[in-house]
């Protein structure tokens, strides 16, 4: 069981405390949901890891009210980002953004360091286009920094642009960034080419004991591990994906990754286990509704009830970016599949990752939508991408 | 490139694949104001993230890593200072003062907040207004979902960065929303081919009689009149009934079904042109098929985005719309009819081909509803 860096905010769990809290504490009825007052005054509202760093909140602060230089706000801003994704903290997201926004207006507007920060909160909010634009930006104001093309490669990749992608993946290799450039072309090739060549590169730089650090380990893990599932349905897929989760136990999208490969074993136990979490993110969240819901296990109406708050938040504040779990809850928990397939049709013109086409296929095949597998088989034909596990959907499909 | 590579790899493990499968902030804060008491105090209830509230006010008083319910007691008048400067309330343009009542604990999407009880002591009456700037300038994403009850009614907005007020829109009076209703079932009739083919073909054969030798001509004004009248009111009494009780949701039926059926309606009503048919049968399709109509309507009604639903003026007004409609189709069809029945060739030959194509639209209209 890997040992997870404890985040910087924990919160307490009410749950056991709700029988004390409710008999001894103050419900105002008028709000919707219960208010209370704990009776006793150790009572824990908030948990900071011992880490916790108070020399960034200050820096933080500084920076949010006077005027930094991008120097400044960069550094804050990164290390924001970074804590947001160690920790699984993801306001600070906002916080990073927040700094950085007005340098971005005013004179610094064309500042590289600046610009690749704001396409990386960008892109975290599944703002692709506007992270590529944001990006095409950053490269014209430093066009030699290996990062940028790197990040635009990832966006293009999601965004199924795989040409594009390795357009940038090229100019990492003949810039010098052999190792990372080797594993983007790998991804952007394999897509639709020849995947075992991309594999046996993938592997070569794996076991070559590459400087690669964790996270760039399990990067390249879990890029193998797509590879391989796309290409044949047995494999060491899941050796991989787990590897990648003990290398990186805070990165969700790994972690989901391992979720989708266990539903569909039927692992449904295991992938409760795995994605258990303090704090899970909605797209974990909706693997444990799923898994539960197959068990009939009491705490799916529960878990269902979280991840659809989660998703009305969402939908409130006008930021439909998890249409991908919409479409998969009602595909798998409501059973829903014609619901299903328009959403996956509606996230699909969004982004075109293994998960994103697969769930299409699925979907638009359980719903009988012709019309988007049609769509679907033409985008596979003109892209040549691959995918074992949709051919027998597709091979019945005529366009 | 090279003189990048020191911090690249540091960058490689945040700039990789961009992991949509990962937390995405939902930095929200959550508003409740209550204006409905008539003296003007408006009572709020603001329930504020208590990772995003520690950020800003720092609740660790002994810095032992955790924040405890009497640390943020302790905290309380900086707790409330930080709201009431953050917060806008105001009625009719003037400004309330707002004071804090109580402070308490809450839970949304699985994080605990704390949750301030706020009065705002406003002079009685005008238009609500409600404004926050809390934690925007550190916060790009921080929104702040407000709903207000007031005036019996109930608005849900978001506050953002780039909007960070809400003002109380202007109701529409009974009259004002009946008339905009009004037109509303005017547009929906005369852009609803389907219920203009509908009652043109029901009203084709009133200037016709029914004989043993086929479809004759009549000749008398009074008996087209009455045929027409008794087609018409038979077939808005049908509508109008299942209008109101769809679109107040005693009845609701499937959409594909209504307009599946409304679509067989036409080519019922076609078919019944071709061969000569008492009038009483097509009475039994106008009003069999109008309760269909019904349904149809009502859907389009409630379609139609309104800030404080009045059932009443909405209903009343769009059923009126409809049947002025319908009555400006019926005056313009008459003497078009009248002139037309001097034709020979109407009865035998015209009104059955008009009706069989019309019908063929008809039944290609329910092919693609059905294939939806």
């Amino acid at each position: 069981m890997p040992t997870r860096k404890p985040s910087m905010f924990r919160f307490a769990s009410l749950k056991k405390m709700w029988p004390v809290i409710l008999t001894l504490g103050l419900i105002d009825g008028a709000s919707a949901s219960a208010r209370f007052t704990p009776s006793d005054g150790g009572f824990v509202v908030l948990e900071k890891s011992a880490h916790a760093d108070s020399g960034l909140r200050s820096a933080f602060l500084s920076a949010a009210r006077n005027a930094p230089d991008a120097g400044a706000a960069a550094r804050t801003a990164r290390e924001l980002i970074e804590r947001a994704r160690n920790e699984r903290e993801p306001r600070f997201f906002g916080y990073a953004e927040a700094i950085i926004q007005p340098l971005l207006r005013g004179v610094g507007a064309a500042n590289p360091e600046l610009l690749l920060l704001q396409a990386d909160i960008q892109q975290n909010r599944h703002e692709f286009t506007t992270a590529i634009a944001t990006l095409d930006r950053a490269i014209q104001a430093q066009p030699h920094d290996p990062r940028a093309y790197l990040q635009r490669a990832g966006v293009r990749l999601v965004r199924g642009e795989f040409e594009a992608a390795r357009n940038d993946c090229r100019t990492l290799i003949t810039g010098g960034e052999l190792a990372i450039g080797s594993v983007c072309m790998a991804q952007a090739a394999g897509a639709t080419g020849s995947s075992e060549r991309a594999e046996a590169m993938i592997r070569a730089l794996l076991s070559n004991g590459q400087q690669f650090d964790t996270a760039t380990r399990a990067w390249a893990m879990a890029a193998l591990a797509d590879l391989e599932r796309r290409h044949a349905a047995d494999g060491d897929a899941e050796t991989l994906l787990r590897q990648a989760v003990e290398q990186a136990p805070t990165d969700d999208s790994i972690r989901c990754a391992l979720a989708d490969l266990l539903l569909d074993k039927a692992a449904n136990r295991e992938v409760i286990a795995l994605t258990t979490v303090n704090r899970p993110s909605l797209a974990l969240l909706l693997r444990t509704a799923i898994a539960e819901h197959r068990l009939k296990d009491v705490r799916a109406a529960e878990t269902s009830r979280r991840f659809l708050e989660l998703i009305e938040v969402d939908r409130v504040r006008s930021e439909r970016a998890h249409l991908r779990e919409e479409a998969l809850y009602a595909l798998e928990v409501r059973g829903d599949s014609r619901a299903a397939a328009v959403l996956a049709v509606a996230n699909f013109k969004l982004q075109r990752e293994t998960a994103d086409i697969r769930l299409l296929a699925r979907s638009a095949s359980a719903a009988g939508d012709t019309a988007a597998l049609r769509n679907l088989k033409r985008w596979v034909v003109s892209t040549g991408y691959r995918d074992q596990s949709i051919e027998p959907i597709l091979r019945v499909t005529t366009i | 490139m090279r003189c990048f590579a020191l911090s690249f790899v540091l960058f490689a493990a945040v700039f990789l694949a961009p992991a949509t499968a990962n937390a995405h902030a939902a930095n929200t804060s959550y508003l409740q104001a209550d204006a409905s008491d008539p003296q003007g105090e408006v009572r709020i209830t603001w329930d504020l993230n208590a990772a995003d509230l520690d950020w800003t006010v720092d609740l660790d008083l002994d810095t032992d890593g955790s924040v405890t319910w009497s640390e943020v007691l302790a905290r309380r008048d900086a707790i409330a200072s930080l709201a009431i400067a953050n917060l806008i309330v105001q009625r009719g343009g003037n400004s309330c003062p707002v004071s804090m009542n109580d402070l308490a604990l809450t839970e949304h999407t699985d994080a605990t907040f704390v949750s301030l009880g706020l009065r705002a002591q406003c002079a009685a009456g005008g238009a609500l207004t409600i404004g926050s700037k809390l934690f925007f300038s550190q916060d790009a994403s921080q929104r702040v979902l407000v709903q207000a009850k007031v005036a019996g009614q109930e608005f849900n907005t978001v506050l953002s960065p780039q909007a960070q007020t809400w003002v109380q829109p202007k109701v529409a009076s009974f009259f004002e929303t009946f008339l905009r209703f009004v037109q509303q079932g005017i547009v929906h009739v005369w852009s609803g081919y389907d219920h203009i083919a509908f009652v043109l073909l029901l009203v084709l054969p009133s200037v016709l009689r029914a004989g043993p030798k086929g479809w004759t001509n009549t000749s008398s004004v009074r008996e087209v009149a009455r045929d027409l009248l008794s087609v018409v009111t038979t077939f808005t009494l049908a509508h109008s009934v299942t209008l109101t009780l769809a679109a107040t949701r005693v009845v609701q039926l499937p959409e594909r079904l209504v307009e599946v059926t409304i679509a067989a309606s036409i080519v019922a009503a076609g078919a019944l042109n071709l061969r000569p048919t008492p009038t009483r049968w097509r009475l039994a399709v106008a009003f069999g098929f109008g309760l269909m109509h019904g349904f149809g309507f009502a859907r389009a009604l409630l379609e139609i985005e309104v800030t404080g639903r009045r059932l009443l003026p909405m209903l009343a007004g769009f059923n009126v719309g409809v049947e002025l409609a319908q009555l400006v189709i019926v005056i313009i069809a008459l003497p078009l009819l009248l002139r037309l029945r001097t034709f020979p060739l109407y009865a035998a030959r015209l009104m059955p081909a008009a009706s069989l194509a019309t019908a063929a639209v008809g039944a290609i209209w329910m092919f693609t509803r059905f294939r939806g």
